[in-house]
């Protein structure tokens, strides 16, 4: 990496280290310590990308206070897994094949990752994938979560999920005529 | 690298806490709206809790596959399994849900329905109250309704007859338009009599947006071959015929003008539309392309 010139020599070594390592290290809001790579990560984060290039990035442990230390170490295995797997084929989506950018079925290991993890930790990933700005991470969770909810009522929805219906009165007929039509019985 | 303890697993969890996934970033919702294409699943999410519903009414998504309108008006959509739902009925108001009536077009939440021009003799009876039968003949009936439905909130709008027999004495008019950048021209008739079997109705805007919206009703029956204008206040239609418009053609709205495509000519013309005590006239015919 080009160092810049006009730096002082011990902040210039202090950065010719950081920048020969090829790990980060992530703390997460109750301390715990996390490595990563650093090419993953730059790769899969939006932030994480632009916080190594903005050398905000702290040798002692970056500090990620929005996420937990278990959703930071599912983010962390989903960094390490996915440069460790080699990419399959690009298998575009044939359910979903609208204007966006077209989705890539989950892989099996990215499939297996999300189904092993409860409702809570799913949560959680999501939120901290959302947070960091790790697109296909976010895809993959949001593609578990819509298949928890396919041909669901709102009252199977709600079930799934814990959520408690506090519509209004007026509100809950506004709905109950949205979903004539879409055949439930609510 | 083995996966470290996942926190439980996933079969033998305990619910989450309440209000957890209520409180889900609206973004990620978004995310997840954009796998779930279908009207049925769209709904049902909506429908979970208002954070929910705020959520998914804040996020710009593609569109939803369409509802299908199969015969008698039965509704039908796409489900994920990538079937049609069982068709589905008692939505609309059984007032026009006549085993004739047919579908013509569709704005927004809006159905245009129509029920052909058709003469039928039914026997009728009087019995009196003693149960002696007092008469018996047949009765003539007239079957020409033209109606706008809302499939979700059931508003019927009804719409003036297709066909009249007779003018409004004094108040009618014809006028003959030339078609400008081009040959020919159309006759325009108010409150004339006329017989419409549209084929195709296109509206200008939803009836629920609040602006005065216009119905344009193509038909393509010999005999009544012709195009109708209708918009709300008004007590008959307007109608447009002419040989520059018979046959095959296509119409639609497009920044306040109608268009026509007229398939045997080949041709586009643009029906400048303009509004007076009557209701809506036509003030222009253009050739489009030249």
């Amino acid at each position: 990496m080009e160092v810049d010139k006009g730096k002082g020599e011990a902040e210039e070594t202090r950065k010719v280290a950081e920048a020969d390592r090829d790990t980060v290290t992530l703390k997460s809001s109750d301390g715990k310590l996390f490595e990563v790579s650093k090419e993953a990560a730059a790769r899969l984060s939006t932030v994480l990308a632009g916080m190594i290039a903005g050398g905000s990035i702290d040798d002692n442990g970056t500090d990620l206070k929005q996420i937990g230390s278990e959703a930071l170490e599912n983010v962390v295995d989903y960094c390490n897994k996915h440069a460790n797997s080699i990419p399959s084929a690009a298998l575009i989506s044939s359910s979903i094949s609208f204007n966006t950018a077209p989705f890539k079925e989950p892989e099996e290991w990215e499939r297996k990752f999300v189904d092993r993890l409860s409702h809570d930790a799913l949560f959680d990933l999501v939120e901290a994938a959302n947070f960091l700005g790790m697109e296909r991470l976010l895809d993959v969770t949001c593609h578990k979560i819509s298949e928890m909810m396919k041909g669901k009522s709102p009252d199977q929805i709600r079930e799934v999920f814990n959520i408690k219906n506090d519509y209004t009165k007026e509100e809950l007929e506004e709905i109950r005529q949205e979903l004539a039509w879409a055949f439930y019985d609510d | 690298m083995p996966l470290k303890k996942p926190r439980l697993d996933a079969g033998s969890e305990l619910p989450p806490p309440p209000g957890l996934w209520a409180e889900i970033h609206p973004d990620i919702l978004g995310v997840v709206l954009r796998f779930l294409p279908y009207l049925a699943d769209h709904a049902s999410l909506r429908s979970v809790c208002p954070r929910w519903r705020a959520a998914a009414s804040s996020q710009a998504l593609p569109p939803l596959l369409p509802l299908l309108v199969l015969p008698k008006f039965s509704l039908s959509c796409l489900t994920s399994n990538k079937e049609l739902t069982a068709a589905c009925f008692p939505l609309i108001p059984e007032e026009v849900v006549a085993d004739s009536a047919c579908y013509v077009g569709s704005c927004d939440r809006w159905l245009v329905g129509v029920t052909p021009i058709e003469v039928s003799m039914e026997d009728y009876s009087y019995r009196h109250s003693d149960g002696e039968l007092v008469e018996s003949g047949y009765w003539t009936q007239m079957d020409d309704e033209c109606f706008l439905v809302n499939a979700f909130s059931r508003r019927v709008v009804r719409l003036p007859h297709l066909f009249r027999t007779s003018y409004i004495c004094g108040h009618s008019s014809h006028e003959f338009l030339p078609i400008v950048n081009g040959l020919g021209g159309v006759c325009f008739e108010i409150n004339g009599p006329y017989e419409i079997s549209p084929n195709k109705v296109v509206l200008s805007a939803s009836p629920d947006s609040g602006s005065k919206y216009i119905m344009s009703a193509s038909s393509v029956v010999a005999g009544s071959d012709n195009l109708a204008l209708w918009q709300p206040g008004m007590m008959s239609w307007h109608v447009c015929s002419g040989l520059d418009i018979n046959g095959l053609k296509d119409i639609t709205f497009y920044q306040g003008k109608l268009y026509i495509f007229h398939m045997f000519t080949k041709r586009l013309l643009a029906f400048v539309l303009d509004e007076d005590d009557r209701g809506i006239v036509i003030s222009r015919v253009e050739q489009c392309v030249t």
